[in-house]
């Protein structure tokens, strides 16, 4: 199995002790945990070595902190963008760009004669015109990974957004959307999230039958995710 | 979402995996621009990162300014998001990126020079870890490489996998585990030199 510390090349005893740490601190798996028990009912350096760590653990932990964010958080506060995060400032309307390249007051606003900046200007509008024809299609099929954006046709279509664990199998995630009744309409998203649609006044037992499920991680109604 | 309440090395699995799961509904949230689950989350992680952040970095007047440069990373990225790993993960690993990268800024070397530390002592028994021990520990810790002070303070105080702080820090597993080794091997030195003292 890829990345896992057991390793045939190596000793029994060589790997047990590199997984002394995470022994400890119970993020093995089983098989990997089964082999460092079973290594040290045999070997005392193991037994001794695990002890310093437990040891070394409870002295690094004791001087623990437990700060307040509030200060923090209130001077990260005003650096949050206004209105959001990367896939919905995309989303958003374009904004001509010709226009950005002469502001007034660049270095490099006065080296250009007006008419060059015309002609410039003129270029460029061609050039996003064209540009805009060929991406126009595309964008509109792409919509749907948008998630967090209102007005998309997946909101428009959908009635909630689900996301399951990564891990779940297609029959569990089968088995789940039969089992609520719904219909998936869209996705899957860039957030891994399927877009459902259920018969009209259901959407609360839906998302409670969603959430019940271990294998579901999200399930919110759209409107709700719409809101900001 | 419980906030803030974080003191300790991670909880047991099933209770991981709910918070995960809490959280994974904040960054939607986060995603569709909603401040007051941006809060929640900074509000969760703060304790966290600012401890993560003081052992690894050692500038305590710095933490604030990489801590809130990550969050603002989290707050712009949430859509990006994909579910593949923990949101403890995802938001450590941006974390450790901006650590990393005011280290360069601070001109500090992030490779250690372990090579210069071999021991063959044995490991020290456990009743000789007094509270100067302790001391001495902490502080051979904080002088150690800015990549074994992480792998350090994320296995025995954030309770990460090593799997999961391979994700953090961009690299392979056995590149965790030679970490670790030699972090340990320098540790049961410091240790043993102050058992010569009390000699």
């Amino acid at each position: 199995m890829t990345g896992r510390i057991l390793s045939f090349a190596k000793s029994p005893h060589q790997s047990a002790q590199e997984l002394l740490p995470w022994f400890l601190n119970g993020t093995l798996d089983a098989d990997e945990s089964a082999q460092v028990e079973q290594h040290m009912r045999s070997c005392a350096a193991c037994r001794s070595e695990l002890q310093c760590l437990r040891e070394l653990q409870s002295a690094y932990v004791e001087s623990d902190l437990a700060p307040e964010a509030g200060a923090a958080l209130g001077r990260l506060l005003p650096r949050l963008d206004p209105v959001v995060p990367d896939d919905r400032r995309r989303a958003s309307a374009p904004r001509a760009p010709w226009f950005g390249l002469f502001p007034a007051g660049a270095p490099w606003s006065g080296l250009f004669p007006v008419w060059i900046k015309i002609a410039l200007a003129a270029q460029f509008g061609v050039i996003f015109a064209l540009g805009w024809a060929v991406v126009q299609p595309d964008r509109a099929g792409s919509q749907y990974h948008l998630l967090a954006a209102a007005g998309s046709p997946a909101h428009a279509a959908g009635d909630l957004v689900v996301v399951f664990d990564p891990a779940a199998p297609q029959r569990e995630v089968t088995r789940i959307l039969r089992g609520a009744g719904a219909r998936v309409v869209d996705g899957p998203t860039a957030s891994n999230g399927l877009v459902l649609a259920v018969p009209k006044g259901h959407l609360q037992p839906v998302l409670t039958s969603l959430r019940a499920e271990p294998l579901v991680v999200l399930a919110a109604p759209l409107e709700a995710e719409a809101s900001p | 979402m419980q906030q803030g309440q974080f003191t300790g090395p991670a909880a047991d699995p099933r209770r991981s995996k709910e918070r995960s799961a809490d959280e994974a509904v904040l960054l939607q949230r986060i995603a569709a621009g909603d401040r007051s689950a941006f809060e929640a989350l900074y509000r969760g992680y703060y304790p966290r990162l600012t401890r993560f952040l003081e052992r690894v970095i050692r500038r305590p007047h710095s933490v604030e300014e990489v801590l809130n440069d990550a969050m603002l990373v989290v707050w712009r990225k949430a859509a990006s998001f994909n579910g593949r790993s923990k949101v403890s993960t995802w938001i450590f690993s941006i974390a450790y990126r901006k650590a990393l990268k005011a280290l360069k800024r601070f001109d500090e070397p992030v490779e250690s020079d372990d090579e210069a530390f071999e021991s063959t002592l044995p490991g020290p028994e456990g009743q000789l870890m007094q509270r100067q021990l302790c001391d001495q520990l902490l502080e051979e810790i904080a002088r150690m490489s800015f990549e074994h002070r992480t792998v350090i303070e994320l296995t025995y105080y954030h309770g990460c996998a090593y799997k999961e702080i391979a994700d953090i820090m961009a690299c392979p597993v056995d590149t965790v585990k030679t970490r670790m080794f030699h972090a340990r091997r320098r540790l049961r030195l410091a240790l043993a030199d102050r058992r010569e003292e009390f000699q």
